[in-house]
């Protein structure tokens, strides 16, 4: 029996996939299905690690820790039978980058709703060039299911063998052809938005707001004006965080002290602050405390 | 029709009708149906059947009309709407006298086939016309079916237009390359360039022969070959061999010449300087399902170190590793130190076990042999460098070469080199976005 390849998924992906192929019997794999049609049995992860807690105990560890990449959040979980991502988790202080192999996990509190999470099998932390070169790759993946997916929708009647008569691999062509039956007409457009945020990420140029498209003709100016004054104020307070921060992240009320001196009122940076988690570039180490990733 | 195009369809009727059948009575009634009263064959068929007591709907219970992707290799009787691509016309001896056969490949939309007429006499094919067959059988061999033409199979043109490429022209089968080579493969057209040949004597079936062995390269690998007579190659020789097969030796592909395959000698340039080129780069999924190869480039992600990476110790005598410094065929010895790093290497296609040597695993974690038992000796930990690895080496991107072999545990990549892969992400990321924007 081969290895079961690891693939390379948005956390947005992994997290609003919704369809478990349960393998009958012993020995057969299970699969996820995600929406743009990845068969994962076994993913490929790099991030920032954000949060890393133990909510077990000393004898009996249970790591919890949060992923973050450009699209959103992976969530994982090794205890007592991941010993070694285990024991690799336990000496991570986070922020850090950290690259993650290891397989899915679900979770349905009720009936419709699903939950998605790593089991890791390998964890270890890694230098920045490492990530850039998975979210390009990653990219480069999204954008094969995206046209394997935009392929089958021409179909009339999508089936495995006419999409690998197309080129797409097996895998991809199964997950693609499961995906439509369970997702119906998943909107390619949040994806493709998805992917090209996540390249923009890569490209400095694009730094200073991965949500304006500056160079695309505005027929609302004044709206691209505060959204462009948002973008300032909110590297303003990114920097403001940076210097406030002693090592275990910034005072939240230092911040707000220092954005009064600037003639920012308390309620804009709150939101400010909600903006910069959002878009993954600061996190909370504990309450009260921002800090840059 | 004259008696003798109908007599594959009689046969069929009377296979159908059984014990009750009167060939003479079926083919008088045939040709009066279609000569003279012109009803199509196939109508003609079904009518004679419920006439004499058959059931019509025998025709439809084995296979019937299918698509070449149908074909599962065990098809008694199957009609095909295909293409010819290729008809090479082959003598065959059967019980001491000379017998005409023909082989080559068809395919409709769905896929291509091999396949062999044993009745040349009744069957005719030409290249490039598009046909009904009907009445063929499928055997499987190695895996994939083929198709056979018997002596009941019949074979109309048709007018129907297929949507199929043609086989590229020259010798009747297509050239392919190294990498494309697979266990079972036959009539193998393929070009490179020859080096390290070798004469060899060798004793077949009591006789005497040499036969010649080498190595074929093209931009995609190596491959071994043999040569099963005497032929005059030369290291450096640019040669297109026509009719090969194809066997595998531990997954690799080998190029076997029997006595029907043919040496062309190129002039020398045809293929391009291939004595300094790397191969291209293969996806893992590729090689997978070439099941091996003497020489290839693979990029991926080391996503695990494995154990018995790092420092081990062998036996001196037969280079096996120790456990606890024992050999398993020497007992207690006095082992020598070496360094290797077992691992897994997947690029999101596939994934592959990866064995680095002792060069390979000093130049990848930067440390020689002997600062790795200094660093092993002083923190007294045996899976010091192993620890290294994973260190240096986990969720990093290397390209690899080497040779893939398989075995039960699947394929195997043994690295003959290695460099980690830095990719220019701000270029590739920029021009990424760029073909993002036409994809929108």
């Amino acid at each position: 029996m081969s290895r079961e390849v690891a693939w390379r998924v948005f956390a947005a992906e992994f997290n609003s996939s919704s369809l478990e192929m349960k393998g009958e019997g012993e020995k057969t794999p299970s699969y996820l299905i995600s929406p743009l049609g990845a068969k994962i049995n076994r993913i490929f992860v790099v991030g920032v690690l954000t949060d890393n807690d133990n909510v077990g105990n000393e004898n009996e560890p249970v790591w919890r820790a949060k992923i973050t990449d450009p699209t959103g959040t992976f969530y994982m979980t090794a205890g007592q039978y991941q010993p070694e991502a285990a024991m690799a988790l336990a000496k991570l202080q986070p922020p850090c980058f950290v690259a993650v192999v290891g397989k899915f996990r679900t979770y349905s509190p009720e009936e419709g709703k699903m939950y998605v999470s790593i089991r890791p099998e390998r964890v270890g932390k890694v230098e920045a060039s490492v990530r850039d070169g998975w979210v390009l790759e990653t990219c480069k993946a999204t954008m094969d299911r995206i046209s394997a997916m935009e392929e089958a929708m021409k179909l009339v009647e999508p089936t495995v063998e006419k999409l690998m008569q197309i080129g797409f691999s097996r895998p991809l062509a199964e997950g693609t052809v499961h995906s439509l039956r369970h997702y119906q007409q998943e909107d390619l457009t949040r994806y493709k938005g998805m992917t090209s945020d996540a390249l923009k990420f890569l490209l400095p140029e694009y730094h200073t707001g991965p949500d304006v498209h500056l160079d695309s003709a505005a027929p609302e100016e004044i709206d691209l004006e505060e959204e462009q004054d948002d973008v300032d104020k909110e590297a303003l307070v990114l920097s403001m965080i940076e210097s406030l921060d002693s090592g275990k992240g910034a005072a939240w009320d230092e911040v707000v002290q220092k954005g009064k001196s600037q003639g920012i009122e308390r309620e804009e940076m709150d939101s400010i602050a909600n903006s910069l988690l959002d878009k993954g570039f600061v996190y909370e180490p504990v309450l009260g405390k921002m800090r840059k990733i | 029709m004259d008696r003798e195009e109908l007599a594959p369809h009689v046969e069929e009727l009377a296979r159908v009708l059984g014990e009750k059948a009167d060939k003479n009575k079926i083919a008088e009634e045939l040709e009066k149906y279609v000569n003279l009263y012109r009803v199509t064959l196939e109508w003609a068929k079904r009518d004679i059947l419920k006439k004499m007591g058959g059931n019509p709907d025998a025709f439809n219970d084995g296979s019937g009309r299918k698509s070449v992707a149908e074909l599962t290799g065990d098809e008694q009787s199957v009609d095909l709407l295909v293409k010819v691509l290729t008809v090479n016309p082959k003598t065959i001896e059967v019980g001491g006298a000379h017998k005409s056969i023909a082989y080559g490949y068809m395919a409709d939309e769905s896929g291509r086939v091999q396949y062999t007429v044993w009745e040349t006499e009744s069957v005719q094919l030409k290249q490039g016309s598009t046909v009904l067959i009907r009445n063929a059988y499928t055997k499987e061999y190695k895996g994939t079916p083929q198709l056979n033409l018997g002596n009941r199979a019949s074979v109309e043109e048709s007018e129907e237009i297929l949507d199929v490429a043609d086989m590229p022209s020259g010798g009747g089968s297509a050239e392919v390359k190294i990498a494309d080579l697979a266990d079972g493969m036959n009539y193998v057209v393929i070009s490179g360039k020859v080096s390290r040949p070798e004469k060899r004597e060798i004793t077949a079936s009591g006789e005497k022969k040499t036969i010649v062995t080498g190595v074929l390269s093209d931009d995609t690998g190596s491959a071994e070959i043999t040569v099963w007579k005497d032929a005059e190659l030369k290291d450096g020789d640019e040669v297109r061999i026509v009719g090969a097969y194809v066997k595998s030796w531990k997954g690799m592909p080998k190029l076997n010449l029997g006595d029907k395959a043919e040496i062309q000698m190129l002039s020398k340039g045809t293929l391009g300087d291939l004595s300094s080129s790397v191969p291209k780069v293969r996806t893992l999924e590729d090689v997978e399902l070439s099941g091996g190869a003497m020489d290839v480039v693979v990029r991926g992600t080391l996503v695990d170190v494995r154990e018995g990476s790092g420092l081990v110790m062998r036996c001196p005598d037969c280079r096996r590793v120790l456990q606890k410094s024992t050999c398993r065929v020497h007992g207690k010895v006095k082992g020598t130190d070496d360094l290797r790093i077992k691992s897994i290497l997947d690029d999101g296609t596939s994934s592959m076990s990866v064995v680095f040597g002792k060069e390979l695993t000093e130049q990848l974690l930067n440390i020689s042999i002997e600062e790795a038992v200094k660093i092993t000796t002083e923190e007294r930990n045996p899976e010091a460098v192993k620890e290294m690895a994973e260190e240096k080496l986990f969720a990093r991107t290397l390209e690899v070469r080497g040779m893939v072999r398989s075995d039960d545990f699947g394929p195997m990549l043994i690295a003959r080199d290695a460099r980690f892969l830095e990719v220019d992400v701000r270029e590739e990321g920029a021009k990424l976005l760029t073909d993002m924007e036409g994809f929108n």
